[in-house]
């Protein structure tokens, strides 16, 4: 730490401090200013007492939760706010062995019934594992009781009304592909409208083309809920012939709470400088450059709502890639014009074709007729020359 | 923007949004004035819960006399110490353990060890400072302490505590 004599400078060090915190008169801060500006020492101890202030910004706080909004409010409105802490009485303490009890019986019991459902279904090891991945999710992103809004309506990306992912254990995006081939296009594709709506999925995107010489197709990219992931692929399958099924799975509970992380400090840090702001006077410069800091946190908040959004969508809507192509039968047409009209077009047709040779011959001759016999012209002397040469006297 | 004490006013006078304007400005300030001192978040929320439910009860008894701020940050001071006396633990345990910190941990826990050395007067001057933003006459009201020892207690903890902070910075000087 910086250590100066008291008796070389105009000003004490707690004057210089005082004068970083705003808290000297004007006449004592244009004093201290003036000094600070050509005295390195002063400029040393203000470097030092502004790094200390830099590194406690370092430690930030999360907010309270929604609940304390819940409590006050009700005091407010003359109710008994409730309280977290709470002594065991009799009458607690049984209710509560009680509700152990109960969740111990339920948790053997889910547990037993994996167990033989595990036993039951022997599939292949990555669509074991994507299903050990999806089931602790179920329950947390179960949306069938509407959290995006109208049942068989989710809300489009970028809308508030995705409910944040908050449950226990891994989050989880999750994204499958579909090939299928079908008989009767059409009515397939009138149940997978149906299938999306009972399983409160919708289409993201979808082309379909029907090429005259080949079956109808159709790619599309399909989003439902996670938790009814497995219950949409099932139906879907039943739709027609599997030719390829993939499943993956991304765990992202890192990247989650990294970014809620960042994005509480992001506004804890806004907070601050508001604060700052609204209840310190300093010069003009200062004030500016806190706002531009504001407007630069802002910023970055924004961002990362966004990102979050977005994140959040994809962990509780799975993604199907679905490709659906019709069975191609040739169609059976029939000629049903009589002998001697097949004959005169037959005969139209050798006259046509003779008439296209000819015509293909004489188009060849004027073309390259002139070429052929420049260089008939040029090769027939000295082919004469060594003919005679060659040729027994 | 209307002032602190126009709202407690209104609030006085019958005015439910001047505490809902109240409660909006100094919520997140109060929690983390406890979630700081205090080492869980649930305490952390009761307590500032407290501080309202005291402004509620004491409506009627109000005077401007001080900043609403103060006044608010008074109470809060009362309540921690109050929670200090129940708990019967050392202030250091209280800085320390479980406190949730969206920084990098390892800056957090620099600091809070640093916080920790210091006498406790100067450490809760140096927070009220640092992290609650009071000025120094505020901070006299809040802890009925003299300005001139809080500017001096204040300056005294700033050096102590670069002293324990220097470690931390050359530590991570010499990571970069």
């Amino acid at each position: 730490m910086t250590e100066m004599k008291i008796n070389t400078h105009p000003v004490s060090q707690e004057e210089l401090m005082a004068y970083l915190d705003g808290e000297l008169d004007a006449e004592r801060a244009s004093a201290t200013a003036a000094h600070l500006e050509h005295c390195r020492e002063c400029q040393l101890l203000a470097a030092d007492l502004q790094s200390v202030a830099r590194q406690l910004l370092g430690w930030q706080v999360d907010g309270p939760s929604a609940d304390l909004d819940t409590r006050v409010r009700a005091q407010l409105n003359g109710q008994q706010p409730r309280k977290r802490s709470f002594s065991f009485t009799g009458s607690r303490l049984i209710w509560g062995g009680a509700c152990g009890v109960v969740i111990v019986v339920l948790a053997l019991a889910i547990s037993t019934r994996n167990n033989g459902w595990q036993r039951l279904n022997r599939e292949s090891a990555s669509l074991r594992d994507v299903e050990r991945l999806d089931r602790p999710r179920a329950e947390a992103f179960d949306v069938t009781g509407g959290t995006a809004g109208e049942p068989g309506q989710p809300a489009p990306l970028g809308v508030p009304q995705v409910s944040t992912p908050q449950g226990t254990g891994p989050l989880v995006v999750h994204k499958a592909e579909l090939t299928l081939t079908t008989r009767e296009f059409d009515k397939t594709r009138d149940e997978l409208e149906r299938v999306l709506a009972i399983h409160q999925g919708y289409i993201a995107d979808l082309s379909a083309t029907s090429p005259p010489d080949s079956g109808s197709s159709l790619t599309g990219t399909l989003k439902v809920p996670a938790a009814q992931l497995n219950r949409t692929m099932a139906a879907l399958k039943e739709l027609g012939r599997v030719d390829r099924e993939s499943r993956s799975s991304e765990e992202v509970t890192r990247r989650y709470v990294d970014m809620n992380a960042r994005l509480s400090n992001a506004r804890n840090t806004e907070q601050r400088l508001t604060q700052l702001l609204r209840d310190r006077t300093g010069k003009l410069s200062d004030v500016l450059a806190v706002e531009e800091q504001i407007a630069h946190v802002r910023g970055e908040i924004e961002v990362m709502q966004a990102e979050q959004q977005v994140l959040s969508h994809q962990i509780e809507f799975a993604t199907i890639e679905l490709t659906l192509s019709e069975e191609y039968k040739q169609p059976l047409t029939v000629d049903h014009s009589s002998a001697l009209t097949r004959l005169r077009n037959a005969a139209i047709d050798g006259f046509w074709n003779v008439a296209e040779g000819v015509m293909g011959t004489a188009l060849f001759l004027l073309t390259y007729g002139p070429v052929l016999l420049v260089i008939a012209g040029v090769l027939f002397f000295p082919a004469r020359y060594f003919w005679r040469i060659r040729k027994p006297s | 923007m209307v002032s602190d004490d126009a709202l407690m006013l209104d609030f006085q006078r019958g005015s439910r949004e001047g505490f809902e304007e109240i409660f909006e400005r100094y919520r997140q300030p109060l929690y983390s004035f406890f979630r700081r001192r205090l080492s869980t978040s649930e305490r952390a929320e009761d307590l500032t819960q407290e501080v309202f439910v005291a402004v509620i009860r004491g409506t009627s008894r109000y005077e401007p006399r001080a900043r609403v701020r103060t006044y608010l940050y008074g109470i809060a001071v009362n309540l921690l110490a109050a929670e200090h006396r129940r708990q019967k633990t050392a202030e250091i345990r209280e800085v320390e353990p479980g406190l949730a910190s969206n920084e990098s941990p390892d800056s957090s826990i620099w600091i809070r060890e640093a916080l920790g050395k210091l006498e406790q007067t100067e450490r809760e001057i140096l927070m009220l400072r640092e992290y609650e933003q009071l000025s120094y006459s505020e901070i006299a009201d809040v802890l009925r302490l003299p300005v001139n020892t809080v500017r001096s207690r204040l300056f005294r903890s700033r050096l102590a505590l670069r002293q324990y902070l220097e470690p931390a910075s050359q530590a991570q000087e010499r990571q970069r």
